[in-house]
């Protein structure tokens, strides 16, 4: 009963995001322009009289104290995951809105928990939507050579998708019906993302950079995994009385 | 670091402690004095706006609303408890309920008393 | 007293104030006294710290209490937000949100304390370890607070989502207790373990004084905040009365 209501709830919303991809879409587009002009930025940054420009993949193994590696491009990486993000969590509603939707959500007589979930889900594909996009161009534009070692990421962006999309669902059901609500979403979930954006961060630099180091990567997963458990038993406890009116 | 320094340090620590503590005084105490303020203000308007002093005048404000709404709207600054005021109040004014309105009128004349009676009357609206 | 007044304004809420008030002084009488007998056995009878830090550890009575203190506000406001979730006539509203407020000052007086010994013991005004950074984390939580109760306009949903935030807001202040425990980078010392104090007897008896006396004065605060609040309230609704007549 409550699986088909979920599909019910999840093919409807994600029916929505397909039938017009412009949320998807400017997700993508944000986060390759984005690294587009740090790299840029970068670049002419490092590109001092002494000629040690960044280092292309065939000259500088990379892993070592390259400029292009290290915490800085995955810190960059996340902190683009993060504002792509908050464009399409600040779209969670847009429809419910805009069509005059929410009443008729609320009036159907289906767990509140089970419209989270719905809301959730879709925000996961979109953020995962884009990183497929949004990775390569990473790997392509920072790393080079040792690209391939994001595929060993997967464990961590998955967990810490959980993470932002279920956080960002529950911060955006509670703006909902606040005034300026675009200003006030990223102001309150920049905060609650913090452990995410920090975890996720030094995850992904030890991958990239040291050839994943067990220890390191397993104390972040199960922090990550910790904080996605958190936040999910608080959506649940809290979401019928967020949307109880 | 040597003594010196750290006296310092330590001096400028517990100064900045009682400057925030002074200043968070300051800030409710003037919060009191506004609150205060506008209690006066109100009493003033209000002392401008009666008719006529005395009994009269307080009758006269209550019979100026009809069908004891007056009464309800007595009724709904009383604290009732369950933090329930809109709704309830609001429900409360289609139905009339003369039996309040003396109770209110009452309180009009001798506050204090009038007032207890006041509280000790629920909200009509939940009648 | 104009007889109007005193009939829609009468005894109750006014009288609420001023119990509050009547209280508070014994509170504030006592955190007093507390504190200046902590300031007193701080610099006379505890003895100078002999780990190095020197007398720049005296920073510690007040910075540590301070920091207890904090929590124990946030603590409070998650109380008193679970207590009106569940059931609906709980604590006054204006608990949840003088004990919020009061733990953001708190809590800025923890930062700026503890940036002055760093300065003092470390030599930087700032390092990013575990306990600074979740402090700060938990900092910018609760200051998010008030942007989502300002930007909602009806007040039932905003007391709604104010506790709801208050409760998720919470998850900070566990982490940041637990940091200096269970990161190992950080510079905090662990002072009070569940066996032991690691602490001199009269340092401890001074810490334990010093705390008292701050969370009496959280005590004394909170009572005349919430008073402050219930007084505000009936005026405006005692306005609004007026208004309509």
């Amino acid at each position: 009963m409550a699986g088909r209501q979920l599909i019910a709830l999840l093919r409807r919303d994600l029916l929505l995001e397909t039938r017009r991809l412009q949320t998807v879409l400017s997700m993508v587009i944000f986060a390759v322009v984005a690294m587009v002009v740090v790299r840029y930025g970068w670049s002419a940054d490092l590109q001092g009289p002494s000629g040690a420009s960044f280092p292309s993949g065939d000259t500088a193994p990379v892993g070592e104290a390259g400029p292009t590696v290290g915490a800085v491009p995955a810190a960059m990486l996340w902190v683009i995951f993060v504002f792509a993000a908050m464009l399409g969590l600040s779209r969670t509603f847009a429809h419910e809105r805009e069509d005059d939707c929410l009443d008729g959500l609320l009036l159907c007589p289906v767990d509140r928990v089970l419209v989270f979930c719905a809301k959730a889900i879709t925000n996961l594909a979109l953020l995962l939507v884009m990183q497929v996009v949004a990775i390569p161009v990473f790997g392509l534009f920072f790393l080079e050579g040792s690209a391939v070692r994001l595929l060993v990421c997967t464990p961590v962006v998955l967990l810490a998708d959980i993470g932002l999309a279920s956080v960002g669902t529950l911060v955006a059901t509670m703006v909902l019906h606040a005034r300026s609500r675009d200003l006030v979403l990223p102001v309150v979930l920049l905060p609650l993302l913090v452990p995410v954006v920090i975890a996720a961060t030094s995850a992904t630099a030890a991958i990239v950079d040291r050839g994943a180091p067990l220890a390191d990567v397993l104390g972040r997963l199960g922090f990550l995994a910790a904080y996605d458990a958190v936040f999910l038993v608080l959506a649940w406890g809290t979401y019928g009385l967020l949307m109880r009116d | 670091m040597n003594l010196e320094e750290a006296v310092w340090y330590v001096a400028a620590a517990y100064a900045v402690v009682l400057v925030a503590l002074l200043l968070l005084f300051a800030v409710l105490a003037r919060r009191l004095v506004r609150l205060t303020q506008r209690v006066n203000a109100l009493r003033e308007t209000d002392q401008s706006d009666e008719p006529a002093p005395g009994r009269d005048g307080a009758r006269g404000a209550v019979e100026a609303v009809p069908d004891g709404d007056g009464v309800r709207a007595a009724g709904e600054v009383v604290p009732d408890g369950d933090g329930a005021t809109g709704p309830d109040a609001a429900a409360g004014g289609e139905t009339p309920d003369p039996g309040g309105g003396a109770a209110a009128a009452s309180a009009g004349r001798d506050a204090p008393a009038g007032d207890r009676q006041d509280r000790d009357h629920p909200p009509s609206g939940e009648t | 007293m104009t007889p109007t007044v005193a009939r829609l304004a009468p005894a109750g809420r006014p009288a609420s104030l001023l119990r509050g008030l009547v209280s508070a002084p014994f509170l504030y009488v006592a955190a007093a006294l507390l504190l200046s007998a902590g300031v007193l056995l701080a610099f006379l009878v505890a003895p100078l710290d002999a780990s190095g830090l020197g007398f720049t550890q005296k920073i510690f009575y007040f910075h540590a209490a301070i920091a207890e203190t904090a929590l124990i506000a946030f603590a409070v406001a998650l109380v008193a937000a679970v207590l009106r979730l569940v059931r609906s006539a709980g604590p006054p509203a204006g608990l949840e949100v003088a004990a919020v407020r009061l733990g953001l000052f708190f809590s800025g007086l923890v930062m700026v304390t503890g940036m002055i010994w760093g300065r003092a013991a470390w030599g930087v005004w700032w390092a990013w370890e575990p306990r600074l950074t979740t402090f700060l984390m938990a900092l910018l939580v609760y200051a998010a607070y008030f942007v989502v109760r300002g930007s909602i306009d009806d007040v039932q949903r905003r007391e709604t989502v104010g506790s709801v935030y208050a409760i998720i807001a919470f998850v900070t202040v566990p982490v940041t207790f637990f940091a200096t425990r269970y990161l190992p980078e950080g510079l905090h010392p662990v002072v009070m373990t569940a066996s032991e104090a690691r602490m001199e007897t009269s340092m401890a008896l001074t810490f334990a004084v010093c705390t008292l006396g701050m969370v009496a004065l959280l005590a004394a605060l909170l009572r005349s905040e919430v008073a402050l609040a219930a007084g505000a309230g009936a005026l405006d609704e005692v306005k609004d009365l007026l208004e309509e007549r």
